[in-house]
């Protein structure tokens, strides 16, 4: 089970591991609660994700921030006892335009669906009209977990764009983990040098073996962080 | 002129009042010697109407406070009716009783005066400071002594008639009184309202010994109207009207005041304050609403009748483009169509000008123009347009601001000309006074935000008084040093020439920040507010801003929200190296924000966080700490635009600065730093030659676009000498050019 005194040691972990990469923390930890400084909960909706994106880093809204300006939160609360009451670690990458250009969207259109032709049409007349909207392709991507909620899965994760689905999860491990996985798939080059360092297999061990999980039976489950268990 | 009687005509030049001007020149005859001030309706004490308040407040050292109300009607005889005194005039007016009025008056300048200890006494409960009334009846002629049964004599007031008026008031005794500077300062700003700018009732509880209680201590004090803001600010000009003044001079409160109290006095007037930076939308607004809503007790209406607009707006929010284009259905450029321009303002009021040029129409009463120095001409020309006769329009302008623009912009090139080539505004129309002695050409002399060593490192520096050959002598006659804050001690003349000696010194009376005084209080130098240093690598630059960041929020009681950092380079690898002193300071623990690279560019001071930023981005914002980073670039510029940097940066700071640099080119800086010290509170140079000066001045007419394509040519050519000679050995005319150049040095 995760206990405080865990994340902790989790989250020192990423700042001595992967200082090299980080522009900036701000863990922040007061009572049974660890954040970041001027902590709001809260999540931007019906806006695009460069905004939520700029909403969020310009009220200082994350615990670490990357050198490309891609950011990770972790909010951790737990019980008097030491039991987890509620966590939440999110990453947040720098926003990105599509690639396409315009004559290229106009290609798509001759053999698009129709209603694949109305998103493109429309994203055309974004283009001519001059407001220059180009739609991100990214968005944000987290994982919470509420030990009191009862309308869905205790443990899932879920993402920015598709903020209704919850894909529900068995378990999930400790900050250091969650950053180590998102380096693995996203920053391969970063991960290759900075998995070499001593501590890191420590460390990764760390995170999994002191992990939250959950005992729900009725719902898909995903073992987040089982991959990176053993350093693949 | 400290000796004399300042008159606020206020809003009296429009109002056309000839009684109450009959009267005003006979009080400035009667009290030109007393030190204070005459007001033409300053103030209505929070009533909603300027009808029931006094004409005139007199408040002066030798007289304290006197009220005088001049009304226009010849008083026949007065009535009791249902509790009210009613007035009847012969021309069959009838008036509510102007002597009961005054008594209430009197009644509510005694009560602001109790806002402060200094001016009322707890236990005795009386007011300190004497108030005295006059009721001036102009068209009655019996003596004032034969006014029974006509007004009534239980008010506090003393009438005047027609036979005091053409006596020259020599038949009044007014009560003398003696009260010191400070009450009389502290008196005017709680009856012009301008009190609500000062934490009256806060108490600051933190150690004034350190570096930051110190720092925030001098700026409690700081807001206090000097004698030229309140001329300016509490005038309602009949025409155009230009104040000029550097960064820190107090032209954007100047510019709300006249705004909120034009909008308070002529309720029916549509006001425009228009300006440049989004972040002074908020400062604007909450300027006037404080002291609007003090004085009026009501909401400005910033909906209809007093518009605050950026130059620009969009879809989220008006502007003054946007504003006109939908008044007059002309399609907006987008900022996608606008992307590609130099200058997109520029290009956006041209477009404005070509699509509805004509169909614009005076709509504005008045329009107050802040940060004028950045706004394009095509801006002023839509301006004049939308303007009613007789084109009050007032800007605001910083002629230091750029070093490209040195040279201020006059109005006919500013307003430009019509079809026949004539000068919407000709450059005369400045020339000459307001009522009251107000110049139509005002000049704030005071710098309220920066210390004194501060700004004159940042003029000397940015001037290159003491370069070898970065000099630039861009001042060359008396006035305009003076307009700037400086006194010519030689040459005793107006125009300086080549190989003049010249010194110049800044006057103690024109800085109001007190940081310089409060450091020699604890025994320290002025300099001692400027710390500077050179280093042989970035790394070690950046260690000791970190060590110094550190330094001051742990022992000195700095916030880390005081404190901003601008990175002088603004070329390759600026972002790199604003991020890595980000991280270097989250390594100690200090947490940053660096707008514009990470978060918007408007996050600047947030709570808990040192900022770090550009020169460019800094702009408009001030610090109570500033270090500037990477300085050696000034020196290594022949373009001289980092020397403008250099400016722009050090002026933001209220408090200290830390200037570092690393490299070659610093060690020249740090002599020219050395020079400054040396000769403070004076500058002490020669001016150059004349080939110099034409030189620097071909220098500044270039655009950067230019300049860059210069430099790189240049950084080319050197790389390859011998290719160089070769070129220049076969163009004559070229070497020829260069031999006498060289003679000239």
């Amino acid at each position: 089970m995760s206990s405080i005194g865990a994340v902790e040691q989790s989250l020192n972990s990423i700042g001595k591991l992967y200082g090299d990469i980080l522009a900036d923390s701000r863990v922040y930890k007061k009572d049974r609660e660890i954040s970041w400084y001027y902590y709001s909960a809260g999540i931007a909706k019906r806006v695009c994700y460069p905004r939520e994106y700029q909403l969020l880093i310009d009220a200082q809204q994350f615990s670490f921030l990357l050198t490309d300006g891609s950011f990770f939160q972790f909010y951790y609360s737990f019980y008097d006892g030491g039991d987890l009451k509620k966590a939440r670690l999110a990453f947040y990458p720098a926003p990105m335009l599509i690639e396409e250009k315009q004559d290229e969207i106009e290609t798509y259109i001759d053999t698009a669906s129709e209603a694949l032709s109305e998103v493109y049409f429309s994203m055309l007349e974004d283009i001519d009209s001059g407001s220059g909207f180009y739609p991100g392709k990214n968005s944000h991507l987290r994982v919470d977990y509420d030990h009191e909620v009862v309308s869905h899965s205790k443990l899932h994760l879920q993402f920015g764009a598709l903020n209704e689905f919850r894909l529900s999860a068995k378990s999930i491990c400790l900050p250091f983990g969650f950053f180590t996985m998102i380096l693995r798939s996203l920053y391969s080059d970063w991960y290759v040098s900075l998995s070499a360092r001593s501590g890191f297999r420590d460390a990764v061990r760390h995170s999994y073996n002191r992990k939250t999980c959950v005992d729900e039976h009725e719902d898909i489950y995903l073992d987040v962080g089982d991959e990176v268990r053993l350093g693949r | 002129m400290d000796q004399a009687l300042k008159v606020l005509p206020g809003s009296l030049e429009i109002d056309n009042n000839q009684a109450a001007k009959e009267v005003m020149d006979l009080l400035v005859e009667k009290f030109h010697n007393c030190e204070g001030y005459l007001a033409y309706k300053l103030t209505t004490l929070s009533r909603e109407s300027e009808e029931q308040s006094p004409t005139f407040i007199i408040m002066a050292k030798q007289y304290g406070i006197i009220l005088v109300d001049v009304v226009d009607e010849e008083i026949v005889s007065f009535s009791e009716e249902e509790g009210k005194v009613v007035w009847m005039c012969a021309s069959g007016e009838r008036l509510f009783s102007r002597s009961f009025l005054m008594d209430i008056f009197v009644d509510d300048v005694e009560a602001r005066l109790k806002n402060s200890l200094e001016l009322y006494d707890r236990k005795s409960r009386r007011v300190k400071i004497p108030i005295s009334s006059y009721i001036v009846l102009p068209r009655n002629n019996l003596p004032r002594n034969e006014l029974a049964g006509i007004v009534e004599s239980e008010g506090v007031s003393n009438y005047l008639t027609r036979p005091d008026l053409d006596a020259h008031l020599t038949t009044i005794a007014f009560e003398e009184a003696e009260i010191s500077q400070s009450e009389l300062d502290k008196t005017i700003s709680l009856i012009e309202g301008t009190s609500v700018f000062e934490d009256t009732f806060s108490v600051d509880f933190t150690e004034e010994k350190t570096l930051g209680g110190m720092v925030r201590k001098s700026l409690q004090k700081i807001f206090k109207q000097d004698d030229a803001q309140r001329q300016v600010s509490m005038q309602v000009p009949e025409g155009p009207q230009r104040i000029r003044g550097l960064a820190g001079t107090g032209k954007t409160i100047v510019l709300s005041l006249k705004a909120a109290i034009t909008h308070k006095r002529k309720k029916n007037y549509n006001i425009l304050y228009v300006f440049n930076t989004q972040s002074l939308y908020g400062q604007v607004t909450g300027l006037i609403k404080k002291y609007y809503a003090y004085e009026a007790k009501s909401y400005p209406d910033f909906e209809d009748k007093l518009k605050i607009l950026h130059a620009w707006g969009g879809k989220g929010k008006e502007g003054l483009y946007s504003f006109l284009c939908k008044k007059y259905s002309i399609r907006s450029l987008t900022y996608s169509e606008v992307r590609g321009a130099t200058h997109p303002l520029q290009f956006i009021y041209r477009d404005l000008i070509e699509k509805g040029g004509v169909k614009l129409e005076p709509i504005f009463d008045m329009v107050l123009i802040d940060e004028a120095q950045d706004l394009p001409p095509e801006l002023f020309q839509v301006i004049y347009k939308i303007t009613k006769k007789p084109k009050r329009i007032v800007w605001a302008y910083d002629e230091f601001q750029s070093l490209g623009d040195m040279k201020i912009k006059e109005p006919s090139e500013l307003f430009g000309v019509d079809e026949y080539g004539k000068p919407f505004i000709d450059d005369d129309l400045l020339s000459g006074e307001y009522l009251g002695g107000i110049p139509k050409d005002f000049i704030l002399p005071n710098c309220y935000r920066t210390p004194r060593p501060v700004l004159m490192m940042a003029h000397g520096i940015a001037l290159g008084l003491y370069s070898r050959n970065g000099y630039m002598q861009l001042f060359d006659t008396a006035s305009e040093w003076e307009a700037i804050g400086y006194r010519v001690k030689e040459p005793q003349k107006e125009l300086f020439q080549e190989g003049d000696e010249i010194v110049l010194e800044r006057p103690e009376v024109n800085s109001k920040n007190s940081m310089e005084r409060s450091f020699l209080e604890q025994g320290l130098e002025p300099f001692d507010l400027i710390l500077y240093e050179r280093f042989d690598t970035f790394s070690e630059e950046v260690a000791w801003v970190v060590e110094k960041v550190k330094r001051i929020t742990e022992d000195e009681g700095v916030k880390p929200e005081e404190i901003v950092i601008i990175n002088i380079n603004n070329r390759a690898f600026s972002k790199s190296e604003a991020l890595r002193i980000r991280k270097d300071l989250s390594d100690i623990g200090v947490a940053s924000v660096t707008p514009g690279y990470v978060e918007s560019t408007d996050i600047f001071g947030v709570k808990g966080c040192v900022t770090i930023s550009t020169p460019f981005r800094a702009k408009g914002n001030e610090a109570n700490f500033v270090f500037v980073m990477n300085s050696q670039m000034v020196s290594n510029d022949k373009t001289f635009r980092a020397r403008n940097a250099f400016f722009a940066s050090l002026t933001r700071t209220r408090g200290m600065c830390f200037i570092s640099g690393h490299g070659d080119g610093m060690g020249e800086l740090y002599n020219e730093f050395e020079s400054v010290k040396r000769n403070f509170p004076c500058f002490s140079f020669s001016r150059p030659s004349n080939s110099k000066v034409s030189f620097v001045r071909k220098v500044l007419e270039k655009s950067d676009f230019e300049l860059d394509e210069i430099s790189s040519s240049y950084e080319n050519l050197r790389s390859d000498p011998d290719f160089l000679i070769k070129l220049i050995k076969d163009d004559p005319e070229l070497l020829e050019k260069i031999k006498r150049g060289f003679e000239d040095e």
